[in-house]
């Protein structure tokens, strides 16, 4: 080492020239570059209960919560309930159901009576016709209808019927059939006729 | 026919558990002899479960039908009803021949009082008067035939003085003035 400093003082101041030395720089490895991953479980926080028997449970003492081996601590959970408990006595009545009970007919002969007997126009299956005038037509026909017994006739000019009332003690049963004519001119009035 | 004799009529209907019946016996002329009609009968939710399907065929055929026949002070000579369920028990309950008459738009038959067959069993029409379309007559089964003639000659005797099915128009007549009666 003493040789080189005196060697580099000559030389320096002699020959005005100094060593310069070579190095070469190289790098054997990189360092390694390594990503940091964490790996995380999941753990479903649940609680698995089961039931095996149905049976009188005190929930507060032998209720035991475990997820993945971790214990809850009873104070953690805040159960309610209690024993249940089996009826032993039943408070209930036994009702009999009665058969659906037979009905009252009502009489009410006075109202149907007042409640007139309707006949239809059968012009078109008569074929009897009376005899009219020239001019004349028949337009209706209503029967059979018990003249004698008769209280009164109303024409239902809507529906086209005749409304019979009868007397209820008449003893007359023979019947005759009432034709509606009409002469074809303009404010005629329509006619009754018994055949 | 004595002026007497009768002719009966019995209906019996309803729906939603609602239902009436009521009966009207006329003479030869349709003049009202006897008229007995029942309440409407609604039954219990509870009624209608225990009964089931029975539950209308019981409150027709036995409640009201034997209630409305026990009932009656006329007795006719011949029961006619619009409904073919009432028929049988009719015929065995009501002590007289029973028919379900109908109109019917068949051309009409050869002579007043001609009965015809039908294909249907106990079916046949009867041409009960001259100005109108034969009528549908349907007996119980096991009717005899000479129960079948009788009760048509009753009723082409009736319809040369009244029109046979008319008096079921004037029941209904009759209820609905009793019931807005009663409303009212």
């Amino acid at each position: 080492m003493a040789f080189e400093q005196v060697k580099n003082f000559v030389s320096r101041h002699v020959s005005r020239r100094i060593d310069v030395r070579f190095h070469d720089v190289q790098i054997s490895s990189f360092p390694e570059i390594k990503t940091k991953r964490e790996k995380i479980s999941v753990y479903p926080l649940k609680a698995k209960t089961q039931v095996q028997t149905i049976k009188p449970l005190d929930f507060k003492t032998e209720l035991e919560c475990k997820v993945q081996g971790f214990k809850f601590e009873q104070g953690l959970l805040k159960v309610r309930g209690g024993f249940i408990k089996l009826f032993t006595k039943y408070d209930f009545k036994i009702r009999k159901v009665e058969k659906i009970k037979p009905v009252r007919p009502k009489n009410s002969l006075r109202q149907i009576i007042t409640i007139p007997q309707e006949r239809m126009n059968r012009i078109k299956w008569q074929k009897l016709r009376p005899r009219v005038a020239p001019g004349e037509m028949v337009i209706a026909w209503y029967g059979p209808i018990v003249e004698s017994a008769v209280l009164k006739l109303v024409l239902n000019k809507q529906a086209g019927t005749l409304l019979i009332w009868y007397d209820s003690r008449s003893r007359k049963f023979s019947t005759r059939g009432l034709f509606l004519c009409r002469k074809l001119e303009s404010g005629s009035r329509p006619e009754w006729r018994w055949v | 026919m004595a002026n007497n004799s009768g002719i009966g009529y019995i209906t019996i209907d309803g729906n939603e558990g609602l239902i009436r019946g009521a009966l009207l016996v006329v003479d030869v002329r349709g003049i009202p002899l006897d008229f007995r009609y029942t309440d409407y009968i609604k039954p219990t939710k509870l009624e209608r479960i225990l009964y089931g399907n029975a539950l209308d065929t019981y409150l027709k055929q036995e409640l009201i039908l034997q209630s409305l026949l026990d009932a009656v002070e006329v007795e006719p000579q011949l029961w006619i009803c619009s409904d073919m369920n009432l028929l049988t028990p009719l015929k065995e309950n009501g002590h007289v021949k029973a028919v379900l008459v109908s109109a019917s738009t068949r051309q009409p038959l050869e002579n007043v009082g001609s009965i015809e067959s039908t294909s249907e069993p106990n079916v046949f029409y009867l041409q009960a008067d001259g100005v109108s379309a034969p009528l549908r007559l349907v007996f119980a089964a096991g009717t005899r035939s000479d129960e079948i003639q009788n009760s048509a000659a009753l009723l082409v005797e009736a319809a040369g003085t009244m029109e046979i099915t008319e008096p079921f128009t004037r029941i209904q007549k009759a209820l609905a003035s009793l019931a807005s009666g009663t409303e009212g």
